[in-house]
């Protein structure tokens, strides 16, 4: 099942962005999101994994799904 | 040794035992109470002490980064660290001496000289269109941002004694600050790193 599928109301392309753009533009638009919301962030950045894995662990926010690729999608859910 | 001494202690012995728990039981608590305090929060203070472009663009992008994931960042600018916060360069009502570093301190974070590639400020344009092309927010983005994520931003007050800095030519919404309140930001935070 890919990400999109899974339903996710506002989408975030981060495509072309490098550290530490695409995590500050997703910490930027999950502020706006009530608890629950699902947000689709697209990114290319080499450092897009790991630092969203990161960022998950000191927010609290859920990491539901990752699907590699060209340029990777992520599936985050706001605590 | 009678059984009897052992099993019934009397009743003005078990009060005193008694009145001692309570006593030590209340000291843990406030002791408990002070350790809380000092606890490192989900914080993150900064101190930006050099004016060159790389350092200050690592502080901000470590900063933005820190605000995005929800923690309280306070950036101190010290020494030369502080042209990252300013906006422009006023000459009037300064001395000799206060005029010559107002001329050397750069107007803003966009014209910051670089460690390693300045070449006369040549250097600084190059790596901010290099920055562009490839995706990379410049300097002025990222304190823009910074702004934008509530990132506390704060100028020395001494430096700004020093270099003669007026706080008519700091960003506007820039606040001073002393190092006793940076300590204390500090002392509280998670991560607290110097560039």
């Amino acid at each position: 099942m890919s990400t999109a599928e899974q339903g996710a109301a506002t989408t975030l392309d981060c495509t072309g962005l490098r550290c530490p753009m695409p995590i500050v533009k997703l910490g930027l638009a999950i502020r706006q999101l009530p608890s629950g919301a699902r947000i689709e962030v697209r990114a290319d950045d080499p450092a897009f994994e790991p630092d969203l894995r990161a960022w998950a662990r000191q927010t609290g926010h859920l990491l539901l799904a990752f699907e590699p690729g060209t340029v990777p999608r992520a599936l985050v859910q706001k605590s | 040794m009678s059984a009897a001494t052992v099993s019934a202690p009397s009743a003005p012995d078990v009060q005193s035992r008694l009145a001692a728990l309570e006593a030590e039981v209340t000291a843990l608590r406030a002791e408990l109470g002070r350790t809380a305090e000092r606890l490192p929060e989900h914080r993150m203070a900064l101190c930006v002490v050099s004016g060159e472009f790389e350092k200050v663009t690592t502080a901000l992008m470590l900063a933005t980064m820190a605000a995005a994931a929800e923690m309280q960042v306070t950036v101190f600018f010290a020494f030369w660290g502080v042209q990252a916060v300013t906006s422009r360069r006023r000459f009037r009502g300064k001395s000799a001496v206060e005029r010559a570093l107002t001329l050397v301190r750069k107007p803003d974070v966009a014209a910051l000289s670089s460690q390693r590639f300045n070449l006369a400020g040549i250097g600084p344009k190059v790596f901010t269109r290099l920055m562009r092309g490839k995706g990379i927010a410049t300097p002025a983005e990222l304190l823009v941002t910074a702004r934008d994520l509530g990132v506390d931003l704060r100028a020395c007050t001494t430096s700004m004694e020093v270099l003669g800095l007026a706080p008519d030519e700091l960003l506007p919404g820039v606040a001073t600050c002393g190092a006793a309140q940076f300590l204390d930001v500090a002392g509280r935070s998670s991560v607290s790193l110097m560039l």
